[in-house]
């Protein structure tokens, strides 16, 4: 479950920020995820609301845009989307490329609040 | 802080890496294993793959060719495989994780901290078996071997991508028993190249010793490259 893991991280850095930045109550955060992280957003959400428990950061909610896998097909001369996302081949010429253009993100955002 | 902003909902754009902590670990890590001439290994795979089983002949045939070699193993419990691969005679240490699913930068810095290892020519790091979390977290290894045994069945690679595209070689383990386990190498190997294309494949077995030449070979060479380069 290195889900958790994740989440321990992000409340450290988000109280952090929050702290510095003169928050008292933080109410969202944004991430965003790879579709080729192997990261669960439901395991993410029910992590969240274990490591969220103290004043600043209780009842926050995580809002999690996930960013699709793209490859850049030398072939084609263009970004495409594989499909499935982890066979790594243009979809339209069938070329392997292993020019990832996206797909691994594991990026904190920013953090609303109060 | 004056009242006025009090109760005003606002941003703070963040924008950076959920284990920008770990990744800077992972960069100090990298810069004093570079200036050691120490080249790091983390080998990656499932639990059962035979990780210990390959570390062990690989560290009993660098230490063969006169090369200085040592071992960190994590696992959540046991010293088990630090007393396996310690019968190479390379200098080894376990690091348990208590529960937690892969290593990270720090626990192996902490080790480092207490561990001359500046004459060394190999550090292998042998990674929690974990197909999932060992993906994200960067040792600050020179190069990430993941491991696929014949055993485990063709598919793995498409089943775990994440971890398979993080790799820069893969090792398939225990070749033979490929065929009492019905496994079809090329099927295999078609699988790893579809989710990390142009990766280099070894088709090892620690047993027989089969393709053991070969994947000790490429660490020299790629020891002795990345050397050439940082100079």
């Amino acid at each position: 479950m290195h889900e958790f893991s994740l989440t321990v991280e992000i409340a450290e850095q988000v109280s952090k920020a929050a702290a510095a930045g003169g928050m008292a109550r933080v109410h969202l955060v944004r991430l965003r995820i790879g579709g080729l992280s192997g990261v669960s957003e439901e395991a993410m959400k029910s992590c969240w609301q274990c490591t969220s428990d103290d004043a600043l950061l209780g009842g926050s909610q995580l809002e999690i845009e996930t960013v699709p896998v793209t490859l850049h097909c030398k072939q084609c001369r263009q970004i495409v989307l594989p499909e499935p996302s982890w066979v790594l081949e243009c979809p339209q010429c069938g070329s392997p490329s292993d020019d990832l253009r996206s797909g691994r993100e594991l990026e904190l955002v920013s953090v609303e609040g109060t | 802080m004056n009242d006025a902003t009090v109760g005003s909902p606002r941003i703070l754009e963040l924008r950076r890496g959920i284990l920008k902590k770990n990744d800077e670990v992972a960069a100090r890590l990298r810069r004093r294993y570079a200036e050691a001439g120490v080249f790091v290994v983390n080998l990656v795979s499932g639990p059962g793959t035979g990780k210990t089983r390959l570390l062990e002949e690989t560290l009993r045939r660098l230490l063969a060719r006169g090369a200085k070699a040592a071992a960190l193993v994590g696992d959540p419990e046991t010293d088990n495989d630090a007393q396996r691969l310690a019968r190479s005679g390379a200098p080894v240490r376990q690091i348990r994780t208590r529960g937690v699913c892969h290593l990270d930068a720090e626990m192996v810095a902490l080790q480092l901290d207490s561990w001359k290892l500046d004459d060394a020519h190999y550090l292998f790091i042998e990674n929690v078996g974990n197909l999932v979390c060992t993906t994200h977290y960067d040792l600050g290894e020179s190069l990430r071997v993941v491991m696929l045994s014949v055993t485990e069945g063709e598919d793995k690679p498409l089943k775990y991508p994440g971890l398979f595209h993080s790799a820069d070689v893969a090792v398939i383990t225990k070749s033979d028993l490929a065929e009492a386990c019905e496994c079809d190498l090329a099927v295999a190997r078609k699988n790893l190249w579809a989710v990390r294309p142009g990766i280099r494949i070894f088709e090892t077995s620690a047993k027989t010793g089969a393709g053991m030449d070969e994947w000790v070979d490429f660490l020299g060479s790629h020891r002795a490259r990345d050397n050439a380069m940082a100079e």
